[in-house]
């Protein structure tokens, strides 16, 4: 039986591991340093199989199996030529993820893991054992407690536990001086091992680690020893021995938590191993001795920041060799004793499957008319955690089809929110800097929403209902990539101020048609609606059939009515629309063309135009605050902040020529002093429109952008007057 | 996996002791079932009217919601993507399933999953 190393067919024996096969043909699984053949250091790690930093020492031996030696310097190389879909890899481990549930995690099957087993089970808890002799391969301990292990067949499992037990033993001392990254070195364990496999380790010499000088070598394999009183004794293979052991307590490191502790050997007091003075001490990162009196001297004195500053221990044993002798290094050097590092999963390497296994990417939504615009060729797009159409094949015809026609939008994405109550007004009056009271029931207006510091953090409409029956009820709407966050914000206000309030989000049960354009009341006449909201009215009206709140309003600049509907009925209105405007030249418009028709208007898009500190006054629109106010989120600051200078503004601009760029530097005098958030090239303007920050003052009428003049100017740069929006 | 089916019925916002208390309109027996999402939040199937003691209760139909019967061999196959404790027969529980956000109720011969209509073939696309 052979496997195959670096392309070499060598022999195996039954029950070999892949170290120990590579050992017996007089090799070593990388390019030296000592082997224990217990998984605590990464000596022999290798390539397995195309999977770089396997251990080979906890790697059975199979006929054909391949290894790859990882490069004497610097990482193993990538596959040369990746494929592009991951999935396709012949690599790809397409790992599954069992869940379980536990009383008691005890880690390790050992003397003291089963006495914790034991002593837990007497109790009537429910015990699961994680052992590497029961293909156990235990990956990490994530806060909750959660273990997550790699199971034997690739599967991945996790286990929820109220009490994990780690009760994985004692590590053997690797050895530190001169010459300790030859071939030929073993711990005593690793020496059992080997001598119980029948491997002939040719002529040995073996030492206790405290009276270890130095390790001579000959072409990088060990040619013999030296004592400490300097005794040289020629050998082939140098066994190590030491009367110090170090805790295996890389898992008890990754998670502070009352209900992770150790447990026998793991937890117990270790003596410290004798301060190195010369050799490597981190064999992953290649760190010596002389590495770490650098970065001492460089002022790292605390043995976190000797970790990061040398990148001893961040390597694939994460300390599992070299944290006795680095804490002896940091002890004897301050004086005081060193406590271990943190650890942090994973303490065995995982491919990307294994890690990724049942892992989901955030979902998207769907509206109810997905299908409607993939059917209508929509290019769809994510956009605020939605599925949306960015165009329908020539966004330009969408454009177009809304300023001298009629065209659909589908904005069922917009958050929609009901709240009602006795305190919904003054509930209301706090949360939005303009006011509310004077609201009359079937209007509406434009808010923002701030936060405490004054800063934008969305925007929308508030709707004040036509009361029935003497209650106070309102339909506030909000940004599509907003919604969930705005709903979070509110509920928690109306909470801390407890206010008498109830709050129903709206946004998944009903969806939204905006059916804007010049003919859009046409439109709407003949599907019903004869006598369409004015502009800033809302109503409840059939359209098509199916019940509609139906908000006049208008972000294209156009006339528009926001239909909101059951979203059952989406399709049967949608359709409805098409079917009774299609003498019109009724046809749908994606957020490219949307994009477009509200830059004219200089309406601005939260989160694309403004910045995380954007104020009203910063973006033109202290029109929508009333500081007179007694009380809303952000006046304090608003009022702490009107007085002072401030060197940013959002502007509207324009120039000839293609539009730049969103992103493209605004200069001014060689001076960069902004940036463009939108930028458009109206075929109706003949221009090219933009909105941009300015963040240097004074401020300036022209500013070169692209290497062309941009002429400063305030927008609206459509109907200035929005006599089309109110038409 | 079959699609799902719409989960047809009532969203009601009140005080919590108004749901606690809701009643069937005239005194009509209980004919309907309350998934209580949150003390003051239910989703009331079965009925299309109810009488709720709380004047500003915010009460309207329901359209948010998709829902599968599964039988409980079906509901075994997707239980690897629950790291959630499975509520008690008859509970509501909510939590990620397979990432997307779900709810499970265990019923003696079948389990209800609800999702969002706008996850539905999110859900259907990682589970089935």
């Amino acid at each position: 039986m052979r496997i195959v190393v670096d392309e070499q067919p060598i022999e195996y024996a039954e029950g070999d591991s892949v170290a120990v096969a590579i050992v017996r043909a007089d090799q070593h699984p990388q390019h030296g340093g000592a082997l224990c053949l217990a998984g605590d250091c990464g000596n022999c790690c290798a390539e397995i199989d195309g999977v770089a930093f396997t251990r080979t020492c906890l790697t059975a031996a199979r006929p054909g199996l391949r290894v790859n030696r990882h490069p004497a310097v610097g990482a193993p190389p990538l596959h040369p030529d990746p494929p592009v879909n991951p999935v396709a890899s012949p690599n790809h481990v397409a790992s599954t993820v069992q869940r379980e549930r536990a009383d008691v995690v005890v880690i390790g099957a050992g003397e003291s893991g089963t006495a914790a087993a034991s002593a837990a089970r007497a109790e009537g808890r429910a015990v699961t054992v994680l052992a590497g002799e029961l293909g156990h391969d235990v990956v990490g301990v994530y806060p909750g407690p959660l273990v997550i292990v790699r199971l034997a067949d690739g599967d991945m499992l996790h286990v929820h536990a109220h009490d994990v037990v780690i009760a994985t033993g004692a590590a053997e001392l690797h050895p530190v001086c001169d010459g300790n990254m030859l071939r030929g070195i073993f711990t005593a364990g690793a020496a059992e091992k080997l001598s119980a496999t029948g491997v002939d380790l040719g002529m040995v010499a073996t030492v206790e680690l405290e009276q270890l000088r130095s390790i001579e070598g000959s072409d990088g394999h060990v040619t013999g020893v030296v004592t400490a009183d300097g005794t040289s004794t020629p050998c082939h293979s140098l066994i190590v021995t030491s009367r110090h052991t170090s805790p295996r307590d890389l898992l008890a490191r990754m998670v502070s938590d009352p209900h992770v502790h150790a447990a026998g050997a793991a937890g117990a007091h270790f003596e410290l191993p004798p301060c190195p003075t010369t050799g490597v001490v981190c064999a992953c990162s290649k760190v010596t001795v002389d590495d770490l009196q650098m970065v001492w001297d460089k002022g790292f004195q605390h043995l976190e920041l000797i970790k990061r500053a040398s990148l001893c221990g961040t390597g694939t044993c994460q300390g599992g060799a070299c944290m006795p002798h680095l804490r002896a290094f940091v002890t004897a050097k301050s004086g005081q004793a060193a406590a271990p590092f943190t650890g942090r999963p994973a303490s065995r390497q995982l491919t990307i499957g294994e890690a990724a296994a049942d892992m989901h990417l955030d979902p998207f939504r769907r509206t109810a008319l997905h299908d409607e615009h993939i059917a209508l060729g929509a290019r769809m797009d994510r956009f605020g955690g939605w599925w949306r159409p960015w165009n329908y094949g020539d966004y330009l015809d969408e454009y177009w089809a809304v300023r001298e026609g009629v065209s659909l939008g589908d904005v069922s994405t917009l958050g929609k929110m009901i709240v009602s109550g006795p305190d919904v007004v003054e509930a209301l009056e706090r949360i939005y800097p303009t006011t509310i009271h004077d609201i009359r029931p079937g209007r509406s207006r434009y808010v923002l929403l701030l936060n405490e510091r004054g800063h934008l953090i969305d925007d929308g409409m508030v709707c004040r209902e036509t009361s029935v029956d003497g209650t106070d009820r309102f339909v506030l709407t909000f940004t599509s990539g907003g919604a969930s966050f705005a709903e979070a914000w509110i509920r928690d206000w109306i909470e801390s101020w407890g206010l008498d309030v109830h709050v129903l989000d709206r946004t998944l049960a009903l969806s939204a048609i905006n059916v804007t354009g010049p003919l859009a009341s046409e439109l709407l006449r003949r599907v019903g609606l004869d006598e369409p909201p004015r502009f800033l009215q809302h109503v409840h009206a059939d359209v098509a059939g199916v019940p509609c709140h139906v908000l006049r309003l208008s972000f294209t600049g156009e006339a528009s009515f926001e239909l909101h509907h059951p979203r059952i009925h989406s399709v049967e209105l949608w359709q409805a629309l098409m079917a009774a405007g299609s003498d019109l030249g009724v046809r749908p418009h994606g957020l490219q063309a949307l994009f477009a028709l509200r830059l004219e208007k200089g309406h601005v898009i939260v989160g694309m135009d403004t910045e995380m500190d954007s104020t009203p006054r910063r973006l033109n629109m202290d029109w929508a605050v009333k500081l007179d106010k007694p009380n809303f989120i952000g006046r304090t600051a608003l009022l702490r902040t009107a007085d002072l200078d401030d060197r940013r503004r959002l502007f509207g601009m324009t120039m000839d020529g293609p539009a730049p760029v969103e992103g493209a530097p605004i200069w001014v005098d060689g001076q960069i002093v902004g940036h463009v958030t939108s930028s458009f090239h109206s075929p109706g303007l003949g221009k090219t429109v933009m909105l941009g920050w300015q963040k240097h003052t004074p401020f300036a009428d022209t500013v070169t952008i692209d290497d062309r003049p941009a002429l400063v100017t305030h927008p609206p740069f459509y109907d200035a007057e929005g006599a089309r929006a109110r038409a | 996996m079959r699609a799902p089916d719409a989960l047809i019925g009532l969203r009601v916002v009140a005080k919590p002791a108004a749901l606690d208390a809701v009643a069937a309109p005239d005194g009509r027996p209980k004919t309907w079932t309350m998934l209580r999402i949150a003390p003051d939040d239910a989703i009331v199937t079965g009925t299309a009217t109810l009488t709720v003691d709380d004047p500003f209760a915010i009460v309207e139909p329901e359209y948010a919601f998709v829902h599968w019967r599964l039988t409980t061999a079906e509901f075994d196959g997707i239980k690897r993507h629950i790291e959630w404790p499975l509520p008690a027969p008859g509970v509501l529980g909510q939590g990620l399933i397979a990432g997307v956000a779900a709810k499970v109720v265990i019923a003696s011969d079948h389990v209800l999953l609800i999702v969002s209509a706008s996850l539905a073939d999110e859900l259907m696309d990682r589970l089935w």
